[in-house]
């Protein structure tokens, strides 16, 4: 009867932590899918009214920088259309709005309420949780690029919108790489705080920064340096499905997993809060 | 001499300038029950999460099983049922999802236990964490302590939140599990749990170890009031200056006093005069520490007040 020793079975708190987040991700996923729906929907009427791209031409650099969108628009088209309307902001911000709430909760939210804790008097190794954890995090994001994948190829058909398997493959990576770094900024903010709100704040500044900095970097050749620190140039969806170069993810990819490294440290040397 | 279950040695955590634990010494062996004894704030649960490794040393070595709980934490926890002071379980799950998750994280197979131990405690698993009362909480923080027959429980304030009925339920469990060899280590703020369970008590304050004492040794130094009623008043000169009597009050055939010391010296002292009833009030074991270690650093602790 006495000391039945044993450990969990590997991928255990990875399944726990995602059945733990179905209902946040069902909801998530029916405001993703009913978004771009929407937007993919709404392309013929921008299509067939005449002289948009021209409005847009005129508009001062700035206004454009503003919106993320330099040089020329050509809304039209059905790739400058998804640049503009799904990859130039609203599915980024969509997929950082859920990583950044998802990774703040995934240790420091959670640690507030007492549940690490309580995963950590067991025989578990803070190292286990947190890679079971971040994993679940990076599975919930490219779920959900999938889903938007799926998403624009099903409708797009049916409003004759032309776009690229390998385009629309590297913009939703773009996006889905966004989402997962400024997503692991929280989940380190909070591994070394072991504080939700500090983790939101901080990864949310982080990203608002980098999207401004990137826009911003546009407006003059002086401030054109600022685009070199923002990952939203590194990994920008709206260039990549202009065709960009794929490159800079790469430099987003490390920094993910320079991110976590740090996690690690910090979250297995301190102490729990609660 | 056995290897002691657990070994504290010079343990200190402090939290910024506060001094949560201060050079605490402690051993736990094995097939003792330890209880932790000390008011709010005396470094009992903090002793604790060092055990479990959620919080680390600042200074001092922490060994269970003979291991350094700090390097082995995963083999020491997979040893150790746990019950921490503030329970704080998903509250989503039912408790019966619960505990299958902390079976399956503890890869054990299935248990009869569980489904035994929660009707002991006549606790429903098919109802949310959420919508659990304290005290079901309390019964659902015990099982999952419990079920996996650890060689050690580290239990904070176990019986709080619980009904006299259940409490006596939990107390007959620990006995059990001492039996079958179980090691206790566990705290109070009250004075009867820890009496009631513990073979052995440490008093803490302000985070040292002020007093270790098996609890039979404290009960023999216990302070008792006693209440006795003659069949004649008795001559009050007979019992002034007695040795262990003090607050002596006589009233016609009723005699009170406080009694320190062996029972026996007090059965002869009554006995020459006819008892009709003898009343002695069961030794508190906090009257007993205050009066037999009360320090003149706080004198607002009185124990004869009233």
């Amino acid at each position: 009867m006495m000391g039945e020793v044993g450990q969990p079975k590997r991928w255990l708190l990875l399944r726990h932590s995602l059945w733990d987040q179905r209902r946040a991700m069902f909801g998530w996923s029916v405001g993703i899918f009913g978004t771009v729906t929407l937007l993919v929907a709404m392309y013929p009427t921008v299509r067939d009214t005449p002289g948009l791209d021209a409005v847009w031409e005129n508009a001062p650099e700035g206004i454009k920088a503003l919106f993320g969108l330099g040089g020329t628009l050509d809304i039209s088209s059905g790739v400058g259309y998804l640049r503009t309307e799904v990859f130039g902001l609203t599915l980024p911000l969509l997929l950082l709005v859920r990583a950044i709430g998802a990774g703040a909760g995934s240790i420091a939210g959670d640690e507030e309420r007492g549940v690490v804790g309580q995963l950590l008097s067991l025989p578990v190794s803070r190292s286990r949780i947190l890679s079971e954890r971040f994993l679940g995090q990076l599975i919930s994001n490219l779920s959900l690029g999938l889903l938007t994948m799926c998403t624009i190829l099903s409708v797009a058909p049916l409003v004759r919108l032309d776009i690229g398997f390998s385009r629309l493959l590297a913009a939703t990576s773009g996006a889905v790489v966004l989402a997962t770094l400024f997503g692991t900024t929280a989940l380190l903010v909070g591994c070394v705080t072991g504080r939700r709100s500090a983790a939101v704040a901080v990864s949310s500044a982080a990203a608002v920064c980098g999207f401004l900095s990137d826009s911003l970097a546009g407006l003059s050749d002086r401030v054109s340096w600022l685009r070199v620190i923002s990952p939203f140039h590194w990994a920008s969806p709206g260039e990549l499905i202009l065709g960009g170069s794929l490159s800079g993810l790469l430099w987003c990819l490390a920094a993910i997993a320079i991110q976590f490294g740090v996690a690690l440290v910090a979250f297995r040397g301190r102490d729990l809060k609660n | 001499m056995t290897e002691p279950v657990v070994r504290l040695s010079k343990l200190t955590k402090r939290f910024g300038h506060t001094t949560a634990v201060g050079n605490l010494n402690l051993e736990v062996q094995p097939g003792e029950v330890l209880g932790l004894l000390g008011p709010n704030g005396a470094g009992k649960s903090t002793t604790f999460r060092l055990i479990l490794d959620l919080i680390r040393p600042t200074a001092g070595t922490i060994s269970v099983f003979g291991l350094d709980a700090t390097q082995r934490g995963i083999e020491v926890r997979s040893r150790i049922g746990y019950l921490p002071g503030e329970l704080s379980f998903p509250a989503r799950l039912t408790a019966g999802e619960f505990l299958e998750r902390i079976r399956e994280i503890r890869g054990l197979g299935q248990s009869a236990d569980l489904a035994a131990l929660a009707e002991r405690f006549d606790l429903h698993l098919d109802r949310r964490i959420a919508e659990l009362s304290k005290g079901n909480r309390q019964k659902l923080g015990l099982i999952q302590a419990c079920f996996h027959h650890p060689e050690l429980l580290v239990l904070d304030e176990p019986t709080s939140g619980l009904d006299p009925f259940m409490q006596r339920e939990f107390r007959d469990l620990v006995r059990e599990r001492v039996q079958q060899g179980t090691t206790v280590l566990l705290s109070s703020h009250v004075l009867g749990e820890v009496e009631q369970m513990a073979t052995a008590v440490a008093v803490l304050r302000a985070g040292s170890v002020v007093v270790v004492s098996r609890v039979d040794d404290l009960r023999t130094r216990a302070v008792r009031r006693v209440r006795v009623r003659f069949a004649s008043e008795p001559i009050a000169s007979d019992f002034q200056g007695v040795a262990g009597m003090s607050e002596l009050k006589v009233e016609g055939q009723h005699m009170s006093f406080i009694w320190v010391g062996e029972i026996d010296a007090l059965i002869k002292l009554l006995s020459r005069y006819r008892v009709i009833a003898l009343d002695l009030e069961e030794p508190d074991l906090e009257e007993v520490f205050l009066k037999m270690y009360e320090q003149p650093s706080s004198p607002e602790r009185d124990p004869n007040d009233g």
